[in-house]
């Protein structure tokens, strides 16, 4: 019995391996060489359909996690691109050779898993940027879609495998595999300077095409399914992740660096440097481990670019991979008299060759773009790494292109006062650590440091007066502090989960509402600053409304003047103030939003003022030092949780006649 | 979650062992996450209930149970942690059934908002089909409860904790086929609960 109960498993298994990879096998072929469990088998696989919503995502709400299948009856996307043979498959997506029945051409056809998107429309986003890159190293995405909930993009079709295929077969020789490294890089720094960070280098994603060129595909597609943070990174994926991507820290182009040194070294060597084929002993060994001893004939000036590219710790790379590829080129010119390499004269050529290349192998593309390297090719500039426009008399900075830790932003630049800092203008992936602001900036306008990772130290001079929505989302702030002259402060530090203490100067006299600015509970304390950083809250007397959660674990919090204004607080605004001793509810205050006060095990003393009219659920639980409450006359309604699970008395001031 | 993160969740339990507080809380955090989810897919089916109160604002009751049942336990390990947390929120939700659907709740008898589940026609026609109402989701999450050991705490990792299969067989040690094995014995076997023992 047992061993039928074993066979069924193990067929089952099988069955759904094959249904994952879109056969659905049927129970009389499984179990050709067991007809006795046919029976038995149909049941449980017509079962596991029935019951396959338990593998879908919780907020996908789509129909199934299948592709389309690869049946002989060819499925047809967007009544244009019809599907015929899977050609690869990894644990994103499928991808298939399709016909372009319009433009009667080959293509390539990607569909990715919807367990593994976060939203079709992130991911529509994203290919949509992605197909913006136009550079004669990365397939050209020439359409995106979405048909019966299933996303697909379309590529060209790039006949002659991968990078992994030709490492696989031991065929390539180094010069050949160093040159198409090259090309890759060239291809990253183009993407980097266009804010596209790849975050999935691999020799899988390398692809050859006829010519001998190599081309970069799938750029930013992991980086939309990252977003759903249930990405499971296939192993082969694993071997090139960079230690802070394992690590779940923040990641930039210089991930992208270290997945480009570990196919160097692959290419070089044969291997990559770290393989167990455990994941989580290969997951310690990226981030722990040093970096195996060289192979002998391991050649020094490129052992040393590598070696730089897998340094564990980013900072330590090189800076950007237009770095790394002006390294290589270093190197292959020092080689010029010595090992051939045919690719220098043609990289010199580049322009003229790659427009002939690309009419001849790709009669719909577009012109051969000009990749420039960001600013060595710009015109002198008096800013030195930054770029800017005059605005009437004024200077506003657009953008960023230096590599130094400390950025420092001028106050003059051609003899105008530099006042804006523009929107996005050091959006991602930037070296900085630091920036220092002249006191000219008067705003500090959208997404302008946003997903700095890096950004630990930034002071707000007194003087701005604007700082809008995402300035310093994604940034790696540990305090900020708002001067007394900030009279409008966006929703610009959301997504910063180091950011605990936010400093309000005491003159800020405009600053009168703190209604989602909080709404984060990494914020420990809310300062006066510059004077007692490490006393709780005076909050400005102007502010009327504490918005929901406006406090919550605000864990050094011992007691809080409202300032009399105060008409609304929000719920769950003291929540887990464990510290909390003593509160005034101000009589503007209508009524106590359910939680409010829930874990303040110490608070001693709350008053509530006339004029409160409705306490809702749940609002002192566990409110253990309580004594005793008293109920002002205006209170009409009392949710029946109100006070559950506190000990305090109930006193109830009776309404005059 | 990633493969990635289950070292930074390593290291937090580290850190709860020894009296963290913050680190405890930034623990729950993931939790707390996966019942909102299964708070809102539960309650997606019955629109109506925002009569009453919000789903955010069921879901934080739940939280607050989830967040103080949790904080007083002492956590061990990764595997142990997801054992409790599985647990307990599967608790939540099934309160939750009852809160609104007992004998008392206040959608027990509110024929506007919600229809027993055998007034949807053809809908359940096939009842190992998705549950769409609250009652069928409490049945559901009650059915888990009865499973085996081994199989209750692969529908805590997969389902209620929404971990690949490949992060569950590094947190219970054992092979990714194990964990296949597994999860498809408790959903074979949910399957037959779900459609009345007739699997």
């Amino acid at each position: 019995m047992d061993r039928v109960k074993e066979l069924l498993a193990e067929l089952l298994l099988r069955w759904e391996e094959l249904y994952d990879r879109g056969q659905d096998t049927s129970a009389s072929e499984l179990a050709k060489d067991h007809p006795e469990l046919i029976p038995q088998l149909e049941r449980r696989i017509k079962a596991l359909k029935e019951i396959a919503w338990l593998d879908k995502p919780l907020d996908d709400d789509s129909a199934g996690d299948e592709p389309p299948k690869p049946t002989p009856v060819a499925c047809t996307l967007a009544n244009r691109f019809q599907l015929d043979e899977l050609i690869a498959e990894g644990g994103f997506a499928q991808v298939f050779r399709a016909y372009d029945r319009e433009l009667q051409r080959t293509v390539a056809v990607k569909i990715p898993k919807p367990s593994k998107l976060g939203s079709h429309e992130d991911f529509l986003a994203e290919a949509r940027r992605v197909a913006r890159l136009k550079h004669d190293s990365i397939v050209p995405v020439h359409d995106v879609g979405v048909e019966n909930g299933t996303c697909f993009i379309v590529t060209e079709y790039v006949e002659d495998g991968s990078l992994a295929d030709k490492l696989g077969s031991g065929t390539v020789p180094r010069e050949q595999a160093l040159r198409w490294v090259s090309e890759i890089s060239e291809a990253l720094e183009y993407a980097h300077l266009n804010g596209v960070i790849h975050r999935d280098i691999k020799p899988a994603n390398i692809l050859i095409d006829h010519h001998g060129r190599a081309l970069l595909a799938d750029f930013g597609i992991a980086h939309s399914a990252n977003k759903t943070g249930s990405f499971a990174p296939s192993l082969g994926t694993l071997r090139y992740m960079a230690p802070e991507q394992l690590e779940g820290k923040p990641s930039d182009q210089r991930s992208d660096i270290y997945s480009l040194g570990v196919v160097l070294y692959e290419v070089m060597t044969g291997r990559i440097p770290y393989s167990s084929s455990e994941p989580n002993v290969l997951r310690k060994e990226i981030i722990l481990a040093k970096l195996p001893a060289w192979p002998a004939g391991f050649p020094g000036d490129v052992r040393r670019i590598c070696q730089k590219a897998l340094s564990k710790s980013p900072h330590q790379r090189q800076a950007s991979v237009a770095q790394f590829a002006a390294e290589l080129r270093r190197v292959a010119s020092s080689r010029r008299g010595g090992i051939p390499w045919p690719w220098i004269a043609l990289l010199v050529a580049l322009p003229t060759l790659l427009t002939v290349a690309v009419l001849s192998s790709r009669p719909p593309a577009p012109p051969a773009p000009v990749v420039r390297s960001f600013p060595e090719n710009r015109p002198p500039n008096p800013a030195g790494d930054f770029r800017y426009e005059i605005v009437r008399d004024e200077v506003k900075i657009t953008g960023f292109a230096g590599s130094s830790t400390v950025v420092k932003i001028p106050d003059t630049i051609e003899a105008r006062p530099v006042t804006i800092i523009g929107q996005e203008a050091f959006k991602q992936s930037k070296d900085f650590t630091e920036v220092i602001v002249p006191n000219t900036i008067r705003t500090i306008e959208d997404s302008a440091f946003r997903d700095c990772h890096w950004l630990r130290t930034f002071t707000i001079p007194n003087g701005v007066t604007t700082i809008r929505d995402g300035a310093f989302t994604g940034c790696a702030l540990t305090e900020i502090f708002l001067p007394a002259s900030v009279t409008h402060f966006g929703n610009a530090i959301y997504a910063c989960p180091t950011l605990k203490t936010i400093g309000v100067a005491p003159a800020n006299r405009i600053f009168t509402s703190i209604d989602g600015l909080l709404y984060d509970k990494d914020i420990t304390a809310i300062l006066r600053c510059p004077e007692g950083r490490s006393a709780p809250v005076g909050l400005n007397s102007k502010i009327h409304h504490v918005g929901r959660m406006a406090f919550h674990h605000c864990l050094n919090l011992s007691s809080i003047d409202l300032p009399k204004g105060v008409a609304f607080i929000g719920q769950m605004a003291f929540y887990r103030c464990t510290k909390l001793q003593q509160i005034v509810i101000p009589p503007g205050v209508k009524k106590l939003e359910a939680q409010t006060f829930v874990d303040c095990p110490r608070l001693e003393r709350i008053i509530l003022n006339e004029g409160l009219e409705e306490i809702d659920g749940g609002n002192f639980w566990g409110c253990s030092s309580l004594q005793t409450i008293t109920i002002p006359a205006s209170v009409k309604t009392i949710h029946p949780t109100a006070f559950e699970n506190c000990p305090a008395t109930i006193e109830y001031v009776k309404p005059q006649p | 979650m990633t493969v990635g993160s289950d070292t930074q969740l390593q290291g937090l339990i580290d850190l709860a062992k020894t009296g963290d507080d913050r680190a405890k809380t930034l623990l729950l955090d993931h939790s707390c996450d996966r019942l909102l989810k299964l708070t809102r897919k539960m309650f997606r089916g019955f629109p109506g209930l925002k009569r009453w109160e919000t789903t955010d604002d069921v879901f934080q009751n739940s939280l607050i149970r989830l967040h103080r049942s949790l904080a007083s336990m002492q956590v061990e390990s990764v595997r142990h942690f997801f054992n409790l947390a599985g647990v307990q929120i599967r608790r939540e939700l099934l309160d939750l059934k009852k809160h609104h659907f007992g004998p008392e709740g206040r959608g027990a008898n509110h024929h506007t908002d919600h229809q027993p589940s055998d007034e949807l026609g053809g809908v359940l026609a096939n009842k190992a089909d998705e549950p769409d109402d609250i009652c069928m989701w409490g049945e559901f999450h009650a059915y888990v409860d009865r499973l085996p050991e081994e199989q209750k705490e692969v529908v805590n990792l997969l389902f209620y904790e929404g971990l690949t299969q490949e992060e569950a067989s590094v947190i219970l040690g054992v092979s990714e086929r194990t964990i296949k094995r597994r999860w498809q014995e408790a959903k074979l076997k949910l399957h037959e609960e779900l459609s009345g023992g007739s699997g």
